[in-house]
């Protein structure tokens, strides 16, 4: 992780919990459906319900909509409690879409690089 | 099909010496843990139970036994990395032999354990049906030439008190599974 995020977007598809960095959402809304800018399946899986986006800045590709099942609310997680990705995990993850791990609880939840997970998957 | 020729006995134990890095074996004492101890011989093996037989791999490059908590799953990760789990607050990946070699997964529950390892660079856990422990083997032999699978990485068989038992060039085992992730 090149920078540690301080708030975190809480958010789930279908059954799983995942976080990003706020500073990489625009805004969330309700889903456009047909959006073209809309990436409703990704890597973190397809979510059920469908009912909230998470607007990310692409840059030059302009905005794009990650559809997913419900935003739970932002985090302040100190940066101890954030963990890099395992090297052999690393070694082993090629999309870049896992930026690393925060502990939000027992369990290690997913940050995702939301530019490099919607940027690099087809609508 | 790969073609593979059976090493000779002096390079299989080659290969297992090789395989025991200077690492040693280490491991605080925790409730759910069981630090490995080093049993010193020069064949120092651990054992554990996966695809329905016994395999081992060098003892040295064990760290910890320890249950395995929950597991987060990774997105677009291949199916032989089974995601992570925290240990003493570190993040630590799962790898499952039984999915890299192409056969069903192993299934995991809240009683199993897993082997923390240490290869190189790598630290990662080792998910298996079983955990035996460290092995006594006797009478060491080259592996039976063999397709591909799991065979594709032994580095000899042998036998103790229970029966046979093969043994896993880990390292070179994770390196593959490494190098199976690069895409082409």
């Amino acid at each position: 992780m090149n920078e540690a995020p301080s708030e975190l977007l809480i958010f789930r598809v279908d059954c799983r919990i995942y976080c990003a960095a706020v500073s990489d959402v625009r805004r969330i809304g309700p889903t456009r459906s047909g959006g073209e800018a809309t990436v409703a399946c990704s890597p973190l899986g397809q979510p059920c319900t469908r009912r909230r986006g998470i607007v990310v800045d692409c840059g030059d590709a302009g905005e794009r909509t990650l559809v997913v099942d419900e935003v739970l609310g932002v985090r302040r997680v100190p940066a101890a409690d954030l963990r890099p990705v395992p090297a052999f995990a690393a070694a082993c993850l090629h999309a870049g879409t896992v930026a690393g791990f925060a502990m939000l609880g027992d369990e290690p939840t997913v940050l995702v690089d939301l530019r490099a997970l919607v940027g690099g998957t087809d609508t | 099909m790969r073609t593979w020729a059976p090493c000779p006995l002096d390079a299989a134990r080659a290969i297992l010496r090789g395989m025991e890095s200077s690492e040693g074996v280490a491991g605080a004492p925790g409730v759910v843990s069981e630090p490995v101890r080093d049993g010193g011989a020069d064949t120092c093996l651990f054992g554990l139970r996966i695809l329905g037989g016994r395999y081992a791999f060098a003892a040295s490059l064990v760290t910890e036994v320890v249950r395995l908590g929950p597991i987060t799953r990774l997105p677009a990760a291949p199916s032989f990395l089974r995601g992570v789990f925290t240990h003493r607050g570190e993040v630590v990946p799962v790898l499952d032999i039984a999915s890299l070699v192409g056969k069903a997964p192993v299934v995991t529950g809240p009683s199993t354990r897993t082997a923390i390892v240490r290869s190189g660079p790598w630290h990662l856990a080792i998910v298996a049906d079983a955990v035996d422990g460290l092995v006594d083997i006797v009478n060491l032999e080259p592996p039976l030439a063999d397709g591909g699978g799991i065979s594709a990485f032994l580095a000899a068989v042998g036998r103790d008190s229970l029966g046979s038992i093969a043994v896993i060039d880990l390292p070179r085992l994770i390196e593959a599974a490494r190098k199976r992730s690069v895409p082409a």
